[in-house]
């Protein structure tokens, strides 16, 4: 067979050997395996010499790699300051050398790139770190990918319930793929009394083997053992002190890091706590939110019962599972939906309630609503960072034009292509090293300033900083920005000649048109973020003027909480109370609540039934609750719409009366009138009564601005709770009535602790995560306006100077001035034209994705995407006028006489 | 020769292959008969890097010929065994049949070659 009919081998894995082979192998290697592959083609089939032929190839790979290393080393050795290293490093060298000279020759040029960049990196940086110490740093349990939460729901609703004992139980019993189950009650605020200074502190119940579920040890004592948690029966008189482990926190605030502190019993709720441990200092318990568990709790209290003798109703045990070794969370999830079905066989109400029951995992669940915005965030500072680069190619551009003679004189000197590329992109990393640098010093400001003013319970913000893998991620940011940067200048210069050079004298029209290309991304990427800013704004706005159904200003609170006082005697000192408050002088009203709304931390529910429907488990829904005194609504300012408010005579009848919020009696009565008519509540102890309707209130939101479920009013006597909040309404500065209604507090009872805050702080709070991203993304959004703007006005400025000649004939000829201001200030108005047009499709696209964070907003607002339009415009024209106002003082025997 | 080292246990086979041929051979001669004899999953590409390692040792010498009319003008490489390369592989032969004779005593090792 002659050489034509055989072919040759596979061209593809024959050129991928000639790279990878050493030269002194390369074609020894190749001959004879042509050789044989055409020996096998005549033999065999082509198909089979081909498939040979590759099979050689990746045998090939490890032998040549590590020939290639060992090359590598014995150059080295050979020769340490040798010939072939010694070229390569001192090129590199004077690369630098020369990068540094012309920026010193440039300085202006060098700080504005500089600056440019630092903003971009620093931005991003700071963001990053946020996202790596958020989202992406591991929790701090052993195997977390292992951990899921367990909740259920109900019927069509989609709220979150959590685990009865005995279905929890009967879960881990029968589910094999989740080996083990740790409860958990929710996180509540308790009093810590018989102290010197009696507190609040946050306080959750656990069963014993939590910690050894979740694979946390103490840094001191011990965490709960089996003993602990061995269940005291509730008719023992005598109860001994449960076990408690604190957190690292509360025994430096409370205890002065006192190592004695193991064994000591505190009282919390009245009753002893001993703690036998201390948990490791900057471990933060961090559970999804959904379960309202953990963070910073103080106190970690062991359960002391059996879960199987509790109610199988009674949906109260936050349950964390660790799964069985080998599964993962779509197979427990399928086994807990076989394991539903078999509990509504066995039990009617699991069946009536439809019972459902949720698998997540803690891992991917656990940030919760903080996820969205970060997410957000780091888009908008990518943006930032993108219009940095494009800011700082297009000043390199420019410059890149006036050396191009430089460029120009040395390549037809003889230097390499390839030599001149490299020293514009040494030039840009210097630029883009040293901009990393000043960038990661701006993050490290912007962060302490983050921190400053982020809300003080934001998700894992605690833990942020700037640390190794955040640094790293720095570094790539600035490689990438050197090639972002460097790369379009770099490839212009490779682009042209000398010729080119003496033909157009700088500024080639390619050039040109990168540049405006450059601008108008700028722009675009600018609205985008403008856009996305005023959806924002918009939406909390919209939030802020959502009616509360109350006068926050002027009302102040006090929480106080009682324990191991029997009802009469809390009575007595409720009514001891408000007699203290009123006579404090600058309060005009006063009342007594609880929970307070929009706290934050407490929430009290219970649960409703129309007449006729209440023997129907179905027919019993679920609201907000509130014990108040007579004077609450006047004290808070909440308007009475229908019928009349408490009396204190209200507390003596036999049926209870109730107070509705409007939202409920439109939702069950509708234009109706309620007052008078009967219907049934379930009680905080499962008790089932009927309550008359004596008035209707004006709705108030008790969790946060959009919260829209009804509340339910009943005279304090219903339900005397242990805590107590004080509500005081005071004429003129509550800073100054505050100091003296704490004293008037503190003297009634002085053993039990007590809080006071005003209520417009709890109300700012609620809205505080959505203001703390909104100001960081009004931050990037300015940032990135300025940016564009800059970049817009070095476009227009250098295009006048290019023009000068032009300019100055024009005006020589009698053209007005004032054309010439025109027509800049239209070339300048074009660019941003179309960079709106463009970032205005972005916007919306956008727009789509930030839907989950807006409230009452579309995507599409014509006022938020107006006012950025009419943003992007102004500060186009600001930057097109002074290049444009040169253009019209051109003189033009100056212009004439250039060249 | 490499100061006193002995060759790895590829460079062994190579050289030992090698050792196998009287007189000077190419590469893709030593290729086949290692293919052969062992049957071991080799590449061309391997056993030309390590006669090229094993030459530089000075365990092998190598001949560059005259480009060959009828290959496209390129020369050839020889291979053959060299002097320094006969000796290492006699001096790893005794060191091995030390370690053999030894290891008969083990009734493992009896059993398995008395078979």
């Amino acid at each position: 067979m002659s050489d034509a009919a055989r072919g040759r081998p596979p061209r593809l894995a024959r050129a991928a050997l000639a790279f990878l082979l050493p030269r002194d192998a390369r074609d020894q290697v190749l001959d004879d395996l042509d050789e044989m592959w055409a020996e096998r083609v005549s033999g065999r089939s082509r198909r089979a010499a081909n498939r040979w032929y590759r099979s050689q190839v990746g045998r090939a790979v490890l032998p040549a790699i590590r020939r290639h290393a060992a090359r590598f080393i014995e150059d080295r050795r050979v020769s340490p300051r040798g010939v072939r290293r010694g070229d390569v490093m001192g090129s590199v060298k004077q690369d630098l050398a020369f990068a540094l000279k012309q920026l010193k020759r440039n300085p202006a040029m060098a700080v504005t790139v500089v600056v440019t960049l630092a903003l971009g990196i620093g931005a991003t940086t700071a963001i990053f770190s946020a996202v790596h110490g958020v989202l992406l740093r591991p929790l701090p349990y052993e195997d977390p990918h292992e951990l899921v939460m367990i909740t259920s729901e109900m019927g069509g609703s989609s709220e979150v319930r959590y685990l009865s004992g005995p279905d929890a139980m009967d879960l881990v019993g029968e589910v094999e793929s989740v080996g083990e189950l740790a409860f958990f009650s929710e996180t509540t605020v308790g009093p810590l009394t018989e102290v010197d200074r009696p507190q609040h502190v946050k306080t959750t119940w656990a069963s014993w083997n939590a910690f050894d579920l979740l694979g946390v040890e103490a840094s001191l004592g011990r965490t709960f053992v089996a003993d602990d948690g061995i269940p005291i029966p509730q008719s023992d008189s005598v109860r001994p002190p449960w076990a408690a482990v604190i957190s690292h926190d509360f025994w430096v605030r409370s205890f002065g890091s006192d190592p004695d502190v193991l064994g000591r019993v505190v009282h919390i709720w009245g009753g002893g706590a001993e703690i036998v441990g201390v948990l490791p200092p900057d471990l933060r318990l961090l559970t999804p939110p959904e379960l309202n568990l953990g963070g910073d709790v103080d106190i970690w209290n062991v359960y002391r019962w059996d879960f199987q003798e509790s109610s199988r109703e009674g949906r109260w045990y936050r349950v964390i599972g660790r799964l069985a070794g080998g599964t993962d969370v779509r197979q427990a999830r399928q086994e807990v939906d076989a394991f539903a079905g078999r509990l509504k066989e066995r039990h009617l109400h699991h069946a009536q309630e439809e019972t459902r029951f949720r698998v997540a995992s803690v891992e991917t669940s656990v940030a919760g609503p903080v996820r969205g915005p970060l997410v957000l965030l780091m888009g908008a500072v990518s943006m930032v960072l993108l219009i940095a680069c494009f800011n700082v190619a297009n000043l390199l551009l420019a410059h890149g034009t006036t050396r191009a003679g430089e460029m120009a004189v040395r390549s037809s000197l003889g230097a390499e292509r390839s030599r001149l590329v490299r020293q514009l992109l040494t030039e840009s990393a210097v630029l883009a090293g040293m901009g990393a640098l000043a960038g990661v010093a701006l993050a490290a400001v912007g962060l302490d300033a983050l921190q400053a003013i982020r809300p003080a319970d934001l998700y894992r913000f605690q833990d942020v900083r700037l640390d190794l893998p955040v640094l790293s991620f720095t570094l790539v940011v600035a490689v990438a920005a050197t090639l972002l940067a460097g790369l379009l200048p770099a490839a212009q210069v490779a682009r042209s000649s000398l010729g080119d050079w003496l033909r157009v004298r700088g500024g080639t029209g390619v050039a040109q048109r990168s540049r405006r290309v450059l601008v108008v991304a700028e722009v675009a990427l600018s609205v985008v973020l403008l856009a996305g800013a005023g959806l924002l704004i918009r939406t909390l706005s919209e939030l802020q003027s959502l009616p509360l159904g109350f006068e926050p200003e002027g009302v102040l609170t006090v929480t106080a909480t009682q324990t191991g006082r029997p009802r009469e005697e809390r009575q007595a000192y409720e009514a001891d109370l408000m007699n203290a408050v009123t006579s404090v002088p600058g309060v005009q009203a006063a009342g007594i609540v609880f929970p307070l709304p929009m706290n934050g931390v407490y929430d009290r529910s219970a649960e409703y039934a129309m007449e006729g429907e209440h023997a129907d488990p179905a027919g019993w829904t679920e609201v907000y609750f509130r014990t108040v005194s007579p004077s609450y609504f006047d004290a808070m300012g909440i308007q009475l719409l229908r019928g009349r408010g408490f009396a204190s005579a209200d507390e003596d009848y036999e049926v209870p009366v109730v107070i509705l919020d409007r939202r409920l009696a439109e939702r069950e009565w509708g234009t109706r009138d309620p007052v008078g008519d009967h219907f049934w509540v379930r009680g905080m102890e499962g008790d089932t009564l009927q309550a008359r309707v004596i008035g209707v209130v004006e709705h108030v939101p008790q969790w946060d601005h959009r919260d829209t479920q009804p509340t339910m009013y009943f005279p304090r006597v219903f339900y005397q709770s242990h805590e107590v909040s004080v509500v005081a309404r005071v004429a003129g500065d509550p800073s100054r009535v505050g100091p003296a209604l704490m004293s008037a507090i503190r003297s009634v009872d002085p053993g039990f602790p007590s809080d006071m805050m005003p209520m417009t702080g709890f109300v700012s709070e609620r809205l505080a995560a959505s203001r703390f991203f909104l100001t960081l993304m009004e931050v990037f959004a300015g940032v990135a306006l300025l940016l564009s703007a800059v970049g817009l006005y070095g476009v227009l400025s250098y295009a006048v100077r290019q023009r000068t000649r032009e300019l100055g004939i024009r005006l020589a000829f009698g053209a007005a001035a004032s054309s010439l201001t025109a027509d800049v200030v239209w070339s300048g108005a074009r660019l941003a034209l179309t960079g709106i047009a463009v970032g205005l499709l972005g916007a919306i696209a956008i727009g789509r994705g930030l839907e989950a964070q807006l409230f009452r907003v579309e995507a599409t607002d014509p006022w938020a995407l107006a006012a950025t339009v009419g943003a992007v415009l102004l500060v186009s024209l600001a930057a097109s006028l002074i290049p444009a106002v040169r253009a019209a003082r051109v003189d033009p025997m100056v212009a004439l006489r250039e060249d | 020769m490499g100061r006193g080292h002995l060759p790895g246990e590829f460079e062994q086979v190579v050289l030992l292959t090698l050792a196998g041929f009287d007189g000077e051979v190419r590469g893709r001669d030593v290729y086949e008969a290692l293919v052969h004899s062992t049957g071991r999953d080799v590449s061309v590409a391997a056993v030309h890097i390590t006669l090229g390692r094993l030459e530089e040792k000075g365990w092998a010498t190598c001949r560059t010929s005259q480009p060959e009319p009828g290959r496209g003008g390129k020369p050839r490489r020889h291979y053959a065994l060299s002097e320094a390369g006969a000796a290492v592989l006699t001096e790893i032969r005794r060191q091995l049949d030390g370690l053999w004779e030894a290891a008969q005593a083990n009734p493992l090792i009896g059993r398995s070659s008395g078979r």
